[in-house]
């Protein structure tokens, strides 16, 4: 089966610089630099998990990573290819290989497209039957019924509706899925559940997952390593169990030393 | 920056507990909705079957009876050439709805496009088409169309084209506006992700998601095309003789004022009433389409 | 000794008006919260926190039924006018939202707002109010509080936004601040900083502090007094370090269980809670939490259990008469193992 060293993504030397909004024409053009010199490898059926705080960089991260735009600098390779350089047929051909889970279940999905359509969104080619097999297939992996197919986003609650996210973003059976806080919208109890059926998920189809995520107990049940954002600057990266027993960096500590309860919880 | 906002917690309450009832049920006891349909069905009706038969066929001149008041043969009265005023009235509902129809088909046909081209591309090709957009708002619509019938003449054809115009940069701003709301919603994103071009996602995403605030906004530009049709049929510059249109029977009246002063009321109300309903038809179509102001009524 | 406590709530009941009816929210919600006392209100969504919150304040939907008692300091609040209830918000009772923007009025600068409830309550001149505003400011710790005064809300991050709802909250010093999952929205470094201003300017202030938030670790951290609610009422009730220790409710045992914490290993499946919060047009009218318990029985079924008292504490010594009992809304309590 899969060689669990085969490098899966690799992202070098990725920068990204943003030109805000002029405040008038005759002012010079200001910038944001959202990402510099980024580097990192993610193995196949390793999960890698991206922590930092709001405005750090994770979700430009994450949506250069999936090619939704493209970085000032720096390359993303997908399976040794640099998606950015690929001309735009070709990312749309391996585009299966990759896809994404959204924060927001209540952004995520069209209102006005019923679940069938919204989950086999990300497929191509295949006859109305297959469609529909591969749909059903999928829902029933995320614990839904197939008689959910025909009904509409608003019929669902938070939990089911990144249910029905995570089952789009399965469908085309994808090596990697980055999820971008794909938890910090759900209920405890529902974060739960969703968090074992992202594990399960894992197991079952040898996943990988970049998650991003402020929450830094998801990212230690979930990720093997960690790479720990400050500013648009990588300040640690290493194994999920060194960097939160041992943090070398201020950003580190800080963040774990935040964590609600952090005073009673054993690590 | 912070975390990126959820749905509002109360929204979320009121999406996920309470259902809603089913659109038409809602359409029926929305008072002004009815009314609005009402008025605005009796017109269309008025149009079509005016192109078949009315009560008094409009070019009939018949001086002896000119400036009755109302009575049995003539239920309106008949105006300073002995024409029915019913009758004018009832056919010139055809202008009046053709109007309505062609200019908000322009502004809709050309406007919409360039709305959703600029919330695509955005960048220049946005700064561009906004920019005319404005330009073409500065003008006074009125008075360009005043202007554009100077130049060409008068006539149905062009009052329509300069009302048309001017729907155009209006469509153009609601649209971009509305789809640029709807581009920042994740599945926009989910969508390209998935390996769709930018134009299916317009069409499959954008579009339909926007139809509500577009119906809405046609059914209040119907009603001021009518408006700027009387006033400039009033002015003369719009419907020429001998088709009949209301503004111009207001035009008529202004000089018969004090020997018969039904001749202004009963155009006069006649538009009023039109724009009324589509307004109301317009308020309904947008309260109804409103998702949370469905689950909360 | 008995004081009249700051706030006691007596069987409150909240209906909604739906397309399909009359639908109960909230069902006999009772507690009494001491001056100085930090009570935590923990749920997940739909259980009916913060409409206790608005229930409160007085600022429920129109198309809503409320009975019970709601008494500040001996003041009942349910059924009062609505001008007498402006009187008393933001003058009496302060409340922090969620979403600092959208609770910032967006046109307004950050001076205007804050001077508001000082104008409105206490009367204020211009001059007298930008002294108290900057005051207030700098008791907030927001930096550069005299650049700010003229700031508007877009110009400030959320932890500063957030800040100035707190400075709006305490202007004019009021007994109760009502917190509704103040740091939500916020970074987790700054949600420990926001808290602990809350904690510090209430303890100075001796003000009550009703906190609301779905956040466990939060209420170690932050609160004397944890009530679990589900289902529009409150399951379990005790003081924060006995929760802690002792779970005796099979859903607050449940919430607990599901949380994924640092100690955990890679790859650990969380104890989850089968099921999912039921609708609020079908909520069951006896045990809300019947059909998705492990240890539910017939009676569950045939009504809402009554709160029992699972322990009373000795604290005789307790300063401020605060309730230090551990009470329960279960009626296989006692052979339930408590979890620790």
């Amino acid at each position: 089966m899969m060689n669990a060293h085969i490098t899966l993504l690799e992202v070098k030397d990725l920068s990204h610089v943003y030109t805000l909004a002029r405040p008038s024409w005759l002012s010079p053009k200001s910038t944001l630099q959202a990402l510099h010199q980024i580097n990192f490898k993610l193995s196949a059926g390793k999960s890698l998990g991206i922590v930092g705080e709001s405005g750090s960089g994770k979700s430009t991260l994450a949506r250069l990573v999936m090619a939704l735009e493209k970085p000032t600098q720096g390359q993303v390779l997908f399976n040794g290819q640099d998606l950015h350089a690929l001309p735009s047929h070709q990312l749309r051909e391996i585009r299966p290989h990759f896809q994404m889970v959204f924060q927001d279940p209540y952004s995520a999905l069209d209102p006005r497209q019923t679940v069938l359509e919204i989950v086999t969104e990300p497929l191509y080619g295949k006859t109305k039957l297959e469609m529909k097999e591969l749909a059903e297939l999928a829902l029933s992996e995320v614990g839904l019924r197939s008689s959910d197919l025909l009904k509409y986003p608003h019929e669902f609650s938070g939990g089911q509706r990144q249910r029905i996210a995570i089952a789009r973003a399965l469908i085309t059976r994808p090596s990697l899925i980055v999820a971008d806080e794909p938890l910090s919208a759900l209920d405890v109890s529902v974060q739960a559940q969703v968090l074992n059926l992202m594990m399960d998920l894992q197991d079952k189809h040898n996943l990988s997952y970049l998650l991003v995520s402020h929450d830094l107990a998801v990212v230690n049940l979930m990720c093997d390593e960690v790479l720990v954002l400050q500013d648009g600057c990588m300040v640690e990266y290493g194994s999920t169990e060194e960097l939160f027993k041992y943090p070398q960096h201020p950003c580190t500590k800080s963040l774990l030393a935040a964590i609600p309860g952090i005073d009673s919880q054993a690590i | 920056m912070d975390r990126p906002k959820t749905a509002r917690k109360q929204d979320r309450l009121i999406q996920t507990h309470t259902k809603p009832q089913s659109t038409l049920s809602r359409a029926l006891k929305h008072t002004g909705f009815v009314t609005g349909m009402a008025i605005v069905l009796t017109l269309i009706f008025c149009a079509v079957v005016s192109v078949f038969w009315s009560p008094y066929p409009v070019a009939d001149i018949d001086i002896p009876n000119k400036l009755a008041s109302p009575s049995a043969a003539h239920w309106l009265g008949t105006d300073s050439l002995g024409r029915d005023i019913a009758s004018l009235l009832w056919v010139g509902s055809q202008n009046t709805l053709l109007v309505g129809l062609i200019a908000v088909g322009i502004g809709l046909s050309v406007g919409v496009p360039l709305g959703l081209l600029a919330s695509a591309k955005r960048g220049w090709v946005e700064e561009v088409i906004m920019r005319a957009s404005d330009f073409t708002f500065a003008f006074p619509a009125l008075l360009s169309a005043i202007l554009l019938t100077a130049i060409y003449g008068p006539g149905l054809v062009i009052s329509i084209t300069a009302i048309g115009i001017f729907n155009i940069p209006v469509f153009a701003r609601v649209t971009r506006g509305a789809a640029n709301a709807i581009w920042t919603r994740d599945y926009t994103l989910a969508a390209m992700a998935a390996g769709k071009s930018k134009w299916t996602i317009t069409w499959r995403h954008v579009l339909p998601n926007m139809a509500s605030v577009l119906i809405v906004q046609a059914s209040v530009q119907f009603a001021i095309a009518i408006l700027a049709e009387a006033a400039l049929s009033y002015l003369g510059l719009g419907t020429q003789a001998p088709q009949p249109s209301w503004g111009r029977m207001l035009n008529e009246a202004q000089s018969q004022m004090f020997q018969a002063p039904w001749l202004a009321v009963y155009p006069g109300m006649a538009i009023a009433t039109a724009v009324l309903g589509l307004n109301l038809l317009g308020d309904g179509l947008r309260d109804l389409m409103d998702p949370r102001l469905a689950r909360l009524r | 000794m008995t004081t009249t406590p700051l706030l006691s709530i007596q069987n409150l009941c909240v209906s909604l008006e739906t397309a399909q009816g009359q639908v109960e929210a909230l069902r006999g919600l009772s507690f009494d919260m001491q001056s100085g006392e930090k009570m935590g209100l923990i749920g997940e969504s739909g259980c009916g926190k913060s409409l206790t919150a608005l229930a409160i304040m007085g600022l429920l939907p129109m198309r809503s039924k409320v009975t019970g008692s709601i008494k500040l300091n001996g003041t009942e609040l349910i059924g009062m006018r609505d001008e007498n209830m402006c009187r008393i918000r933001g003058a009496r009772m302060g409340m922090i939202f969620q979403e600092p923007m959208t609770a910032l009025n967006p046109l307004q600068t950050i001076w205007q707002q804050i001077a508001e409830p000082l104008q409105l309550h206490q009367g204020m001149s211009k001059s007298a109010t930008q002294l108290r505003v900057l005051e207030l400011l700098e008791r907030v710790q927001l930096s550069r509080a005299k650049e700010r005064l003229m700031a508007y809300p877009h110009q400030l991050s959320g932890g500063q936004r957030q800040r100035v709802m707190i400075a709006m909250a305490l202007a004019c010093q009021p007994d109760i601040l009502i917190a509704d999952e103040p740091t939500t929205a916020l970074d987790v470094t700054v949600q420990k900083e926001v808290l602990n201003l809350i904690s510090q300017l209430v303890s100075e202030d001796g003000m009550g502090l009703l906190l609301i938030s779905h956040d466990l670790g939060l209420m170690r951290d932050q609160v004397d007094r944890v009530m679990v609610m589900y289902g529009g009422s409150v399951v379990e009730s005790a003081p924060t370090q006995n929760l802690f220790q002792h779970r005796r409710h099979p859903y607050t045992q449940g919430l607990f269980a599901a949380r994924p914490q640092l100690g955990l290993k890679r790859g650990t499946r969380l104890t989850t809670i089968p099921g999912q919060v039921p609708d609020l047009l079908n909520w069951p009218t006896a045990c809300a939490f019947a059909d998705r318990c492990a240890h539910v029985e017939a009676a569950c079924r045939d009504a809402l259990p009554p709160l029992s008292q699972a322990s009373i504490s000795s604290d005789l010594a307790n300063s401020n008469h605060s309730d230090t009992s551990h009470w329960v809304r279960c009626i296989k309590w006692q052979s339930i193992e408590s979890q620790p």
